[in-house]
Parts: C-alpha cells; structure tokens; sequence
C-alpha cells in the first residue's frame, strides 16, 4: 500500500534537488579548486537529471553536452594551468564569509518566500502520467523554433498570442555569430605569449600583519562579551520550552523569583524571543570579526542592541527593560572602543 | 505535504534554482580564485536555467510557456559557454602577466 502511494516522480525530483543543492552549497564551502570544478561536475549532472524530469530531454542533454562536457573541461584546464601549490587552496576572510552568508541567506529568504507566494506556481498537475510521450517536447519542434517556425501550439485561437509566437530566427543568428566571435577571440587572448618583462612578478599574496599588538583590557572584554552573548542566546532559545515548566513552578521557588524579575517574559511573544537569539548569536560573531582586527565589527556591535530594543518594543516589553538591555548592550561596546582609540598605539589604527 | 506521495509544482523546482543562484552569488562574493568567481557564475546560470524549464514544463502545471521555456534555456547555455571561453582566456592572460590567480590582486584600475 505505501509502495504504491510513492510518486516516483517526486522521489526522483527530490533525490536530484538535494543532489544539485549539496554539491552546490559544497562547490561555495570549499576553498580548494580542484575540488570545485568536481562538485560543480556532479552539481551540473544532477541539474541535467532535474531537466530530464521536467521533460525536458533535449535540454538535458545538451546540459550534459556543452555544459559538463564542454564548459567544464574547459573550466577544469584553466585550473590545471594556474595549478600552483599557493592558488590551489585560497582562504576567504572570517568577516567576508560572514557578510556574504548574512546577503546570502536574506537572498534566499527572498526567493523563496517570493516562489511560494503565487498560486497558479502551487497547482498540482496530477495527470500527469497521462500525458502522451510522443507530445514530449522533442528536438525537431526546438530546431523549428530556432528556424522561425512554431510548430507548438499551432491551435492557438488568440491572435494575440498567435503574434508572440514567432521563432527564434533572428536570436538564433545573433547568438550563432556570438559565439563565433568570442571563440576566436578567446584563442587569440589565451595564446601563450613571452612573459612580460616590463613589470616584476610574484608579488606575495597579502599576508595577514603580525606586527599587531592586542590590548590585554580589550581581548578580555571580547572574549568575556562572546561567552555572555552565547550564554544570552541559549536562554533565549530555551526560554520557550522552559516556560511552561517554570510557569508550574518545577524548579523550586528561587528559579521561579529570578524569572519573573524581567515580568514580560510571561507574556512576549516566541517570535521575539527566536529574533533575540538570534542578535545575540550575531554579537558573538560579530565580536570574533573584531577579534580578527575588522572594523566594521565593531560598528555592527552598536547597532546590533538598536535592533534589540525594536525588537522588544515590537514584543510588548516594558520601557525600562528595554532602556536597560540598551544599556546593557551598548555601555560595553562603546568601553571597548574607547579602549581601541585610545593608548599608546591605538588598535583602532591596526584595524582593516 | 509529503513529499514522496504528492506531485511536485513549479514551485519546487523554483525553490531548487533559488538555492543554486545564491549559492552561486555566494561563490562570486567569497571566492579569491578567479576561476571560483567563475564557477559561481556557472551556478547562478544554471540556477535560472532551471526556472525557464520548470515554467516550460507540460508536466508540472497546465498552462505553461510552452516551448519557450526551453528554446531560452537553450540560450543560456549557448551563452554561458561563450562567457566561460571569454572569461578562461581573460583568467590565464591576466595569470601570465602578474603570475597570480587571485581577483584582490586585479587592483590596478583601482582609484
């Protein structure tokens, strides 16, 4: 009875998805090239294997042809021919990857909310399986697309769309004499030529300065200030299972006086409280990117508590309480960088 | 929704893309080697390729964009392969003259 429940269909669609998505999230994780271009191998035959699914075989192959066959052969040989031992594996900057993962997941965040969000995508075609294969897109009507004649659809009744429907004629030359161009032009810029002696190579890769000098104050206060943060993370994060549990008064009558010392904690919202763990884990990062001499930690450090105390206006808190964790947040971040202007050689001046 | 039992829609295939575009996009930010900008590229290509033929796909919805959808990704793949070619030669003629890879060094033009 499950067996026959199962849609193959699905099951294959999301075998490949997480295939394409895994190698794909690998491809950006990893630093070493070689191992690149191999996850992006794989990562592009498992999209070939969506297209094929999507029932459309021509583009499938095609995807297999030019891209994995030729695009990526090409790829790899620009690899092999810079293959030196120091550009193999190229470490990105902590602070780097931090702001391009923060960009990266509000991107996603975007995209994905926006691909739920309209219906007609959300429909569900369940015959599917009757659809008769010969009607499959094949490559004869995609050859006549590209040479100006539409032969898909030719029952359309609106004039309308009858006009859109034209080939591809002009777009196909275009793009024939297109890669006709930058393929000879590609040979004539790759050929090898003399090594340029008018200007002298191997320049070092910027190494990170080691001449920098750390205030004792200031890494204590930053490592002192990660372990509160997290520590203010995971009680935000368990606030939620716990409350039930401390409202019952499970705990002893002292754990149930110190909890409701902040009242709102009763009543604020979950929301809330998953949006403060969540600033107080970007404090921790946001301390180990000044930790590694970034200045705009140090900026994001003041504005993480501004977003707090939205946050808790937002949540229902009251005034006091939020004007406290401001103070709380911020008195430190500014002693912090009051001690980084200040001294005999300031760290402020070291920092990127 | 289960997903082993229930059809899949455009919508999926749309998820799938979005997460291989910003990947993609991650790549091209982080990425010191320039043919790992480049593969980034790749990604994101292929990423949109998949929205055109999710939306051209008669087997996921009912009214679809026909045989458009994949007479563009088509396109694309045309044009992604003239792009890698272009961006290789630029790659290895910028390694032969700096004998470096890496994109921070490409400071030249830099005010």
């Amino acid at each position: 009875m499950i067996l026959a429940d199962i849609n193959v269909h699905s099951c294959l669609f999301l075998l490949f998805a997480l295939l394409a998505c895994g190698l794909a999230i690998a491809v950006a994780a990893t630093s070493n090239v070689v191992r690149m271009a191999f996850y992006l191998t794989l990562c592009l035959g498992a999209t070939s294997g969506l297209f094929f699914l999507a029932g459309s075989e021509f583009v499938g192959s095609m995807q297999l042809m030019i891209y994995v066959g030729g695009t990526l052969v090409l790829l790899i040989f620009g690899v092999m021919l810079t293959a030196q031992s120091r550009f193999i594996s190229m470490q990105t900057h902590a602070g780097e990857w931090v702001l391009g993962l923060m960009v990266g997941a509000s991107l996603l965040a975007l995209l994905v909310v926006a691909s739920r969000g309209v219906e007609d995508w959300q429909q569900k075609r369940t015959d599917a399986a009757s659809i008769p294969l010969l009607d499959a897109h094949d490559s004869t009507a995609l050859g006549l697309g590209f040479s100006g004649l539409r032969v898909d659809q030719l029952d359309q009744q609106d004039p309308v769309l009858r006009a859109g429907m034209s080939g591809y004629l002009l777009p196909f030359v275009i793009v024939s004499m297109h890669l006709l161009v930058v393929l000879i032009g590609a040979s004539y810029m790759a050929r090898t030529k003399r090594m340029s002696t008018s200007r002298l190579p191997d320049r070092p890769i910027a190494a990170p300065r080691t001449d920098r000098r750390r205030n004792v104050f200031v890494a204590g206060l930053l490592v002192i200030g990660m372990v509160i943060n997290l520590v203010a993370a995971i009680k935000m994060f368990a606030i939620i299972p716990l409350r039930p549990m401390i409202a019952e008064n499970k705990f002893g009558e002292a754990v149930t006086k110190l909890w409701h010392l902040v009242p709102p904690l009763d009543t604020a919202p979950q929301w809330a409280f998953i949006f403060l763990g969540l600033l107080f884990l970007a404090n921790v990062l946001l301390l180990v990117v000044v930790w590694n001499w970034q200045k705009w930690g140090a900026i994001g450090l003041v504005i993480v508590p501004l977003i707090q105390a939205w946050v808790m206006s937002q949540g229902g808190f009251r005034t006091e309480d939020i004007v406290g964790n401001l103070a709380i947040g911020l008195l430190p971040v500014i002693l912090i960088i009051v001690l980084l202007c200040t001294g005999k050689r300031p760290m402020w001046s070291q920092m990127e | 929704m289960n997903p082993f039992t229930e059809p899949i829609t455009v919508s999926h295939y749309l998820i799938a893309g979005a997460v291989l575009f910003v990947t993609g996009a991650v790549c091209m930010a982080t990425k010191r080697n320039a043919l790992g900008v480049l593969m980034g590229i790749e990604l994101v290509l292929n990423g949109a390729n998949l929205n055109f033929v999710a939306f051209g796909s008669k087997y996921l919805r009912k009214e679809t964009l026909g045989l458009d959808g994949d007479l563009i990704a088509l396109f694309v793949i045309v044009l992604a392969a003239a792009e890698a070619a272009v961006a290789l030669a630029i790659a290895l003629n910028f390694y032969n003259n700096h004998t470096t890879i890496d994109v921070d060094q490409a400071d030249e033009l830099k005010g």
